[in-house]
């Protein structure tokens, strides 16, 4: 059987109402792959399934629906990977409920390369965004995939860094294979299809349904090694991925946070039950990989700063200070105050939130 | 037999000579008048033949014929009443023929022949001068404003049997003439309000220094409670006094739209207009079936302020674009066009977000929120506003603290130096301000050095900016160096252009302070 066929017969199991993973699952193991279920005769059908699903079967042996469907996968060159393909990651055969069918955008050996999952909350602080995007870029200077679900937030600044650190990043998605959900993400979408791949259990014109998205979070974790939760208040779908790493087998990360801090509730709950206390990328890369790297989180850029810039740098820290209060405190004039501040901007000494706020640069 | 009087109407703010003439025949009893006129003007016809009978002159029961021309223009308001009946008493032989030619009558009559005032004198009186008039029959509530016009006789009257009597020479009445003293002294701007009022916002007072520096217009971005509006009232504050010309064109607006004080009718302050979001586009522009004045034009020469701008009705911005570019609104209508003046800084105030919290981690609204919440502002208007800026509330300690603040004064100093530079530097091309540079009038005044042209080139291209953004970070820069009363444009001064450059928010999640 070529990989056609069996992606054909594939959509064609899919596409039959009633028919959900578990039962795809029981078919095909019994009739060891998709043509063995297409060929089966009711009464063999019936004897794994019932009665009522066989009929369905039996009675559903038209493909033209599905070979319309593989021709427009294959025009707009959605690959679609299943257990045993070349592309599909061995790991991911070791979660239960695997996948039967994934589609992927993008290039797909990034989905069987070595990856992080980094995932964490969807309205996070600067901080955490920050620290998520410099992790991402630190592990893609030591080719290590960044793996994430391009929610809002920590999802998205992971795969940003990623992309910024020139490395590859793999999104998991809770949609259709076509759905940019959330839909500012549009441009990151065709950043990571560029830049690693796209991929999702969910085939054309799927709805973010809220259902799918804990589901697609098995996914996250089983084609990763390790996952790295930064942020999460108590209540965290991220902390559904991190379960789901544990029974996967997975080591999970976390980022220590302060204790009054509610979006570090779930993180340092985390660490409380046994995950690894994560203060420096390269405790992930030693712990993983075992590769030890020196990386000075601590970095002291000032050393090329003037007085005048040091004292406006030294005002400006990991939370976002507005630039009065800069001016308040520094006791600079506005027009100095401001071209420093583009300086330091056009430096990389510092970034800017939102218009007139500023934060430190932490990579 | 026959007479003709001069009296006036408006158009627009201007004013326009007309001739009011009477016609007194045998024939049935009957009283005409014709010559396009609106309704109000045609019940002047009942109002005149009751005073004259209340004043004590008996109307002969013939044909009384009255033509207001030119008739092409439609007469409109009140200030027909007394003209009429002149004319007709002139008919009657009881007032002298004398050479009425150079005298113009405008006012309103009650039914027992007391003269009431009328809108839009100034502009009537100032009409009637360009035409050649020298003396002017006003109501006697009118005398201040109508002797804004130099070089008119202008007498007050009180009722008709006055007005008959003057022009009789029965009874002498002391001209009024025009007198700059009179309305100098109360040029200067006094009010309560002040730039020092407002603690902290260094940076927000620093936008608005340039923004009235240069007339540009402003973006104040900001949640609430962070001082917007406060800082907006104040702006009248930091400008340089109304110039004589320019109060008595406001003068002539405020007048037709009847909003002239009492005592002083002068507008000596700039004008601050802060028209509700409800405002329809009409009331913003002006119009109506006479057309008034809109918001836009009674913020001439002043500020027109739009706070919360993303809740004005859509089409509403939208008329703002064409008064924006030609600082002035036309109104055609079937039988002229009127033009209105219109030349305001727009000063407009809106929150981040709609929950208003944004950069705030209070803030519940998502990205796609926000997004749609700045979209509410059209492109093409957000190209008209040059200066932008965000605003924060000012923190409880900067709140009480004793620090002295920079008083009005001291900034408007600045900005009438500012302003000296730019009105020198344009005096070729009749413009006033930076902002009012356009297209090759840019390169032709602002040059740059070498280091600073590197400064843009880099931004230009790292930031993808368009030549549209360019030219304001231009002339930005412009406004900022002569508010230094430097002539070069320096680095520092492209990069506080640049800061202040009107941008979008970036979408770099949200930022934190709990």
């Amino acid at each position: 059987m070529t990989e056609q066929e069996n992606v054909i017969l594939r959509l064609w199991l899919t596409g039959i109402q009633g028919i959900g993973i578990k039962t795809q699952k029981k078919l095909l193991s019994f009739f060891d792959d998709a043509s063995g279920v297409y060929d089966a005769s009711y009464n063999e059908l019936a004897r794994v399934v019932s009665s009522e699903k066989a009929e369905k079967i039996a009675a559903n042996k038209s493909l033209t629906v599905a070979e319309e469907l593989y021709e427009r996968y294959a025009e707009r060159n959605i690959k679609i990977i299943y257990p045993g393909h070349e592309y599909y990651p061995e790991k991911l055969l070791h979660i239960y409920d695997y996948p039967e069918l994934l589609f992927v955008k993008g290039n797909p050996e990034c989905i069987k390369m070595a990856g992080i999952a980094v995932v964490g909350s969807r309205n996070p602080t600067v901080y955490g965004s920050e620290t998520a995007a410099y992790f991402a870029s630190c592990l893609a200077g030591e080719d290590i995939c960044t793996i994430s679900g391009l929610a809002r937030g920590i999802d998205s600044a992971a795969h940003k860094g990623a992309i910024d650190g020139g490395g590859k990043t793999v999104a998991v998605l809770g949609c259709g294979i076509n759905v940019t959900y959330p839909a500012e993400n549009a441009e990151l979408y065709a950043e990571i299809e560029k830049n690693g791949a796209i991929v999702s259990e969910y085939g054309f014109d799927v709805k973010p349904l809220p259902g799918q998205f804990p589901m697609r979070n098995r996914i996250i974790s089983g084609i990763s090694d390790g996952v790295l939760v930064v942020e999460a208040r108590k209540k965290s779908g991220s902390l559904i991925t991190a379960d789901y790493a544990l029974e996967q087998g997975r080591q999970v990360y976390a980022l220590p946070g302060r204790i009054f801090d509610l979006c570090a509730e779930g993180t340092n709950n985390l660490i409380k039950q046994g995950a690894m206390c994560v203060t420096n990328p390269s405790d992930i890369i030693f712990d993983m990989y075992g590769r030890e790297e020196e990386n000075n989180i601590f970095e002291n850029e000032e050393i090329n700063l003037t007085e005048e810039e040091k004292n406006i740098y030294s005002h400006i820290g990991l939370e976002p200070v507005f630039i009065d209060e800069i001016i308040a405190k520094s006791e600079c004039e506005i027009v100095k105050t401001i071209s420093i501040l583009y300086w330091l901007l056009d430096k990389g000494f510092i970034k800017q939130p939102a218009d007139g706020y500023y934060i430190r640069k932490i990579c | 037999m026959y007479s003709c009087v001069t009296g006036g109407t408006v158009t627009g703010i201007d004013g326009a000579v007309v001739n009011v003439e009477a016609d007194v025949s045998d024939g049935l009893p009957m009283f005409v008048m014709v010559g396009y006129l609106s309704s109000s003007v045609r019940e002047a016809g009942e109002r005149v033949r009751t005073a004259l009978k209340n004043s004590g002159y008996h109307m002969p029961p013939k044909r009384v014929t009255i033509n207001i021309s030119p008739a092409n223009i439609r007469k409109d308001g009140t200030g027909f009443d007394l003209p009429i009946a002149v004319a007709i008493l002139l008919c009657m032989g009881i007032t002298p023929h004398i050479n009425m030619d150079r005298l113009m009558i405008a006012g309103e009559m009650g039914l027992d022949g007391i003269i009431k005032p009328v809108p839009g004198i100034l502009s009537m009186i100032h009409g009637g001068k360009l035409q050649g008039c020298d003396t002017c029959i006003v109501p006697y509530e009118n005398v201040n404003e109508a002797s804004l016009v130099k070089d008119m006789r202008v007498i007050g009257v009180k009722s008709l049997a006055q007005a008959v009597k003057y022009i009789q020479g029965t009874e002498n009445i002391q001209p009024v003439f025009f007198d700059e003293n009179k309305f100098r002294k109360e040029t200067v701007y006094s009010g309560q309000l002040d730039f020092a009022d407002v603690k902290g916002q260094e940076v927000l007072k620093r936008g608005m220094e340039i923004a009235v520096s240069g007339f540009h217009n402003v973006l104040m971005r900001g949640a609430a409670g962070a001082g917007k509006s406060m800082i907006a009232k104040r702006l009248p504050t930091i400008m340089p006094s109304l110039t004589f010309g320019e109060s008595v064109e406001l003068t002539k607006i405020y007048s037709i739209s009847g909003m002239t004080g009492d005592s002083d009718v002068l507008v000596t302050k700039r004008p601050f207009r802060s028209p509700h979001h409800t405002i329809t586009a009409k009331g913003l522009t002006g119009g109506g079936m006479y057309p008034k004045p809109g918001e836009v034009s009674l913020a001439h020469k002043g500020i027109l302020f739009l706070d919360e701008l993303p809740e004005f009705n859509k089409n509403v911005i939208e008329v703002l674009r064409q008064p924006m570019e030609d600082r002035r609104v036309l109104i055609s209508r079937v039988n002229a066009a009127y033009v209105f003046p219109s030349d305001f800084m727009l000063v407009a105030a809106m929150n981040p977000c709609p929950c208003g919290f944004y950069p705030d981690r209070r803030c519940t609204c998502t990205e796609i929120m926000r997004k749609k919440y700045q979209a509410k502002i059209s492109g093409p208007l957000m190209d008209r506003i040059d200066i932008c800026i965000d605003v924060k509330a000012v923190e409880y300690e900067n709140l009480f603290h004793d620090r002295q603040e920079e008083c009005s004064e001291k900034i408007r100093e600045r900005v009438e130096r500012a302003r000296a530079m730019q009105a020198k530097r344009y005096e070729a091309e009749g413009i006033l301000f930076n902002s009012q540079l356009e297209g090759a009038m840019v390169r032709k005044y602002i040059s740059l050095g070498e280091q600073e042209e590197a400064l843009i080139k880099k931004h230009f291209i790292e930031r993808g900016m368009s030549a549209r953004g360019l030219n304001r970070i231009l002339k930005l820069s412009r406004t900022i160096a002569d508010s230094f009363g430097s002539t070069k444009i320096k680095r520092e001064h492209i990069m506080e252009a640049l800061f202040f450059k009107n941008a979008g928010m970036q979408d770099m999640g949200v930022a934190a302070s709990d």
